[in-house]
């Protein structure tokens, strides 16, 4: 399963994302003045939940055993909506800086190609009581299992754009224009969900509204599953305050769609499910009464019955702002983002950038939002003549408090400017 | 401090480095434990479905009868008319001093020819017949340096309008075997005269071939070599004179399979319907004697007392021709039925013996009083003299503790991978029961040869209650709920659903009134559904 797979590079690359990448790259908005062109390699990888906790987390992706201990520790964290998110982003930029210091050219033009995982989720705290418990505690009782949203999808982009340097002075205006190619895809959307077992377990009910979404998975058909476009905006404005200069920046990222192709899975049904188990006409029908034949691809026909059909997403689009102020040591900087089709909660955040001799930089970020409630990112970089190399560890109350929060993530870029 | 491009090479090396073998580690799949409560299987079933018997017969007003029905025995044509085996030898030797044979010329002939022989059929006398099976098999030698042409008929077996016969040329010193099917051949056996009986009429000739050259023969040289055999031969159809033979059948026992599944306990019958049926489908008069029929089980033999039917004569009136084509039977049969009841027999006390197999030892005599027809006997294969015994009871019962054992293919799990994760729990029967008896159950584990290797106890204080009747008419008035539980250590639920057959002991007992006859209606069900409250280790 490609979560259990790409998961743990979060923990062994130490790689973030969310904070940073919400917004455009620096490289391609701001030309260093150290070369004509810029080449650079980036991966990130982010993982942040309000509920699960990273313990439970790197226990479930090392195959290990789940105690109680550690699903208590979840369900310590369990609020009415709990989100999970991760992504993993990686890829390749080229940028070449067309501008020049008295804006006679104003224009830098950028490609891009990248490939990008997301996996998110906003759950009842039933769903996860019925997965890691099981049903048999609601003996009696009915399990919520909505609002229950999961998204997960796989693409590549390739991004080609431009960067207006001067625009009315200062302004500096950026658009790149994406080709996609969806790679997998699962939304599952389930609006009702109620999980009733009977006192003495002689049926079990489920109430459901449900609407699933899913490319094709069949062997010899999982890379190129639909295709898409997507468009990316940047706009950013210098403005003073109290003596103090800084620059207000906003932008769009990924605001596009994905066709997939028709042998792509639909079902959406609302309606009540009611097993009371396998029926038997007589006694030599128990050979056919066997447990496992529960998660069957029959019973899935029978009760899930999947449409195959072509149909359009939305991918995950980033909206951020934010305003950095330039207080001579240091720089503030104060925005926010927000992930629309992801799950997640507006991410606000505040963030202290510190530079220091022989080409460090660090940084501090402060934030509330996102998947988890509080998050702490640090961020060291260090340019070395033209090689710019950067490394950001987020979400450090999970690393940290690994028992009672969730989340890790980091980052690592590689920029080189050529003459 | 300073760090240059070969430190952050060398960092970055490391971190990916530690990142592969943590990934390379991650060989398993989490697991956790849940408690599953779910149902397993549930039935609604009536007697047809639990009993899962074809003896099971509903009658029109809903009652439910055990009904069978079996062959004690048949007599075909061939036990009354046995054609045997008959070998017919054509030998020629030179006696004459050395001849030379010239080509076409005559070698031997049968004398007189044709020839009429007496087909040896024993006391049975014959005047026509039809094949159903066999075969002429006609063996030729050459002793000759020439070819020799052979020319054998059978004159008085026909079919349509050809003679059966063989016309063949030998090659010299050579074998030869010719085999021809007798079937749907036709034979009279009057003979020449028309008045004869089991007579056959052949005819052979044998010639030095045309194409031959001349042969000289030494004197005591063997001239012609031939057998002709008559093989397997069984009358489709058959007249004349039977004769008056007496055969015996027994003791020999059939199975009698309604009660194979009781192990244990005893019934009581309110009422049983026995029907021994007698027909005769030969053109022949018979007498029988039944001289016993036995109820046995577990060496416990009951004979059956029936006056006028055990250990009589019977006699049984000859069948007549219909002379209707086939496919319409050529014969209407002579039919008697003795019904065997409670009052004229032992029969309740023969069935409450619940036998596994019937006993029987008979006699039958053909043509009792001679030659009554003027030989016009006849006989069909496939319509013979056959005793059929029908049994119906109407499950009109009192049983005390009757164990009814079935042995069942099982799949509860469908594969190992899913039962090595359940750990231990509960099994829960919900029984909602429309039978006017109680049952208990108990499970046995069959390993892969079908041997026992454990069992699961449920205790005798947990049963299936009695569904109340009401007390004029005997019905059940509502089903009774009962709630049976079996608790599962993690061996006993690795053995269950590990298992493939089990064996599934039912004692029923009466309700209330135990000495009461009890009907057992098609519309009675048992509701049955099995829960299983499981620890189970996701993987």
């Amino acid at each position: 399963m490609k979560f259990t797979k790409t998961i743990p590079l979060i923990f062994c690359m130490m790689i973030s994302f969310l904070s940073t990448r919400a917004q455009w790259d620096q490289a391609i908005i701001q030309n260093p003045g150290s070369g004509k062109f810029l080449a650079g390699i980036y991966g990130n990888a982010d993982y942040n939940s309000s509920t699960i906790t990273s313990a439970f987390l790197t226990n479930f992706l090392q195959g290990s055993y789940i105690n109680d201990n550690l699903k208590q520790q979840v369900v310590s964290n369990f609020q009415t909506a709990n989100r999970l998110g991760y992504s993993l982003n990686y890829g390749a930029i080229g940028v070449l800086y067309n501008d020049t210091i008295n804006k006679k050219h104003a224009f830098n033009f950028f490609v891009a190609l990248r490939h990008k995982d997301y996996i998110n989720a906003n759950f009842a705290a039933d769903v996860f009581n019925i997965a890691f418990y099981g049903n048999a505690p609601y003996a009696g009782e009915t399990a919520k299992l909505s609002p229950f949203n999961l998204n997960s999808l796989s693409y590549q982009q390739l991004e080609i754009g431009s960067v207006c340097t001067n625009i009315g002075g200062k302004a500096k205006l950026g658009v790149g224009l994406s080709f996609l190619s969806g790679q997998q895809l699962q939304e599952v959307n389930m609006s009702t969900g109620y999980l009733y077992t009977d006192t003495y377990g002689q049926y079990i009910q489920l109430n459901s509204d449900t609407k699933y979404n899913a490319s094709d998975s069949t062997p010899g058909h999982t890379y190129l599953n639909g295709y898409g476009a997507s468009l990316d905006i940047y706009f950013s404005l210098p403005y003073k305050i109290a003596s103090k200069n800084g620059i207000l920046s906003c932008s769009i990222t990924d605001l596009g769609f994905i066709k997939w192709n028709s042998r792509s899975l639909l079902y959406n049904k609302d309606t009540t499910y009611k097993y009371d188990g396998i029926t038997i006409n007589n006694l030599n029908d128990l050979q056919n009464a066997a447990i496992n034949n529960l998660s069957k691809d029959s019973l899935q026909n029978k009760y899930f019955p999947l449409t195959a059909k072509s149909f359009y997403t939305s991918i995950p689009t980033t909206v951020s702002i934010n305003a950095n102020t330039d207080f001579g040591k240091m720089n503030l900087e104060l925005g926010a983002w927000y992930i629309f089709n992801s799950n997640s909660l507006p991410y606000y955040y505040v963030q202290g950038d510190k530079s220091f001799t022989h080409g460090w930089h660090t940084d501090l970020q402060l934030g509330y939002g996102g998947y988890a409630t509080y998050n702490a990112s640090i961020g060291v970089m260090k340019q070395i003549k033209n090689t710019e190399v950067k490394f950001d560890v987020y979400h450090l109350q999970g690393i940290i408090f690994p028992d009672k929060m969730g989340g890790a993530g980091a980052l690592i870029e590689i920029l080189h400017t050529f003459k | 401090m300073r760090i240059d491009k070969i430190k952050i090479g060398k960092l970055l090396l490391g971190l990916f480095v530690s990142g592969f073998i943590f990934i390379s580690c991650h060989r398993d799949s989490p697991s956790w434990d849940t408690q599953i409560l779910a149902p397993v299987v549930n039935a609604s079933m009536s007697i047809n479905n639990i009993i899962t018997s074809s003896y099971i017969k509903n009658n029109p007003d809903s009652t439910v009868s055990l009904v069978f029905t079996d062959s004690l025995y048949n007599l075909n044509i061939d036990t009354i008319v046995t054609i045997p085996d008959t070998v017919l030898n054509y030998d020629e030797t030179n006696i004459l001093g050395t001849q030379t044979i010239n080509p076409g010329t005559e070698m031997f002939v049968s004398t007189p020819n044709p020839t009429t022989t007496i087909y040896p059929i024993g006391s049975v006398e014959l005047t026509e017949g039809i094949l159903q099976s066999g075969y002429l098999i006609f063996a030729i030698r050459n002793p000759l340096s020439q070819p020799v042409d052979y020319y054998y008929k059978v004159l008085n077996v026909i079919k349509g309008t050809d003679t059966l016969h063989v016309d063949t040329v030998i090659k010299a010193f050579q074998s030869l075997t010719i085999k021809i099917p007798l079937n749907g051949y036709t034979i009279n056996f009057k003979g020449p005269s028309g008045n004869g009986y089991n007579d056959i009429t052949t005819s052979i000739e044998v010639y030095l071939d045309p194409s031959a050259i001349p042969v000289v023969i030494p004197s005591g040289d063997t001239v012609v070599s031939s057998k002709v055999s008559f093989t397997n031969v069984i009358p489709y159809y058959a007249k004349g004179y039977f004769g008056t033979t007496t055969k015996s059948f027994g003791p020999e026992n059939v199975a009698f399979p309604v009660f194979n599944k009781i192990v244990a306990g005893t019934l009581n019958l309110q009422n049983v319907s026995v029907n021994l049926i007698l027909t005769n489908g030969f053109g022949v008069d018979a007498s029988l004697i039944l001289s016993k029929l036995t109820s046995n089980r577990n060496g416990d033999t009951i004979p059956l007392h029936a006056t006028g039917v055990v250990g009589s004569t019977i006699h049984v009136n000859r069948a007549t021709a219909t002379n209707s084509p086939a496919p319409a039977s050529p014969v209407n049969p002579s039919v008697l039925n003795f019904t065997i009841n409670p009052t004229n027999s032992n029969i309740i006390n023969w069935l409450d013996n619940m036998p596994t197999s019937i006993g029987y030892s008979l006699q039958v005599t053909t043509d009792p009083l001679g030659n009554v027809s003027g030989s016009n006997d006849f006989a069909y294969y496939g319509y013979g003299i056959s005793a059929n015994i029908n049994v119906t009871i109407p499950l009109s019962l009192i049983a005390n503790n009757l164990t009814l054992a079935d042995t069942l293919a099982v799949n509860f799990a469908g594969s190992a991978n899913t039962t090595q994760h359940i750990k231990s729990g509960t099994l829960t029967i919900y029984a909602s029961n429309g039978f006017p008896f109680s049952a208990g159950l108990q499970l046995y584990l069959l390993n892969k040869n079908n041997i026992v290797y454990d069992s699961l106890f449920i205790p005798a204080t947990q049963t299936i209650n009695a569904a109340p009747v009401n007390a004029v008419t005997g019905i059940v008035t509502n089903p009774q709920s009962s709630v049976l539980t079996i608790s599962l250590d993690a061996a006993h639920t690795q053995e269950l659903f590990n298992t493939k057959n089990i064996i599934l002991h039912a004692r029923f007992n009466m309700g209330n009134l135990p000495s009461t006859y009890r009907k057992i209606y098609d519309y009675y069900q048992l509701g049955l559904k099995l829960v299983g409250n499981f620890d189970y280790q996701i993987n």
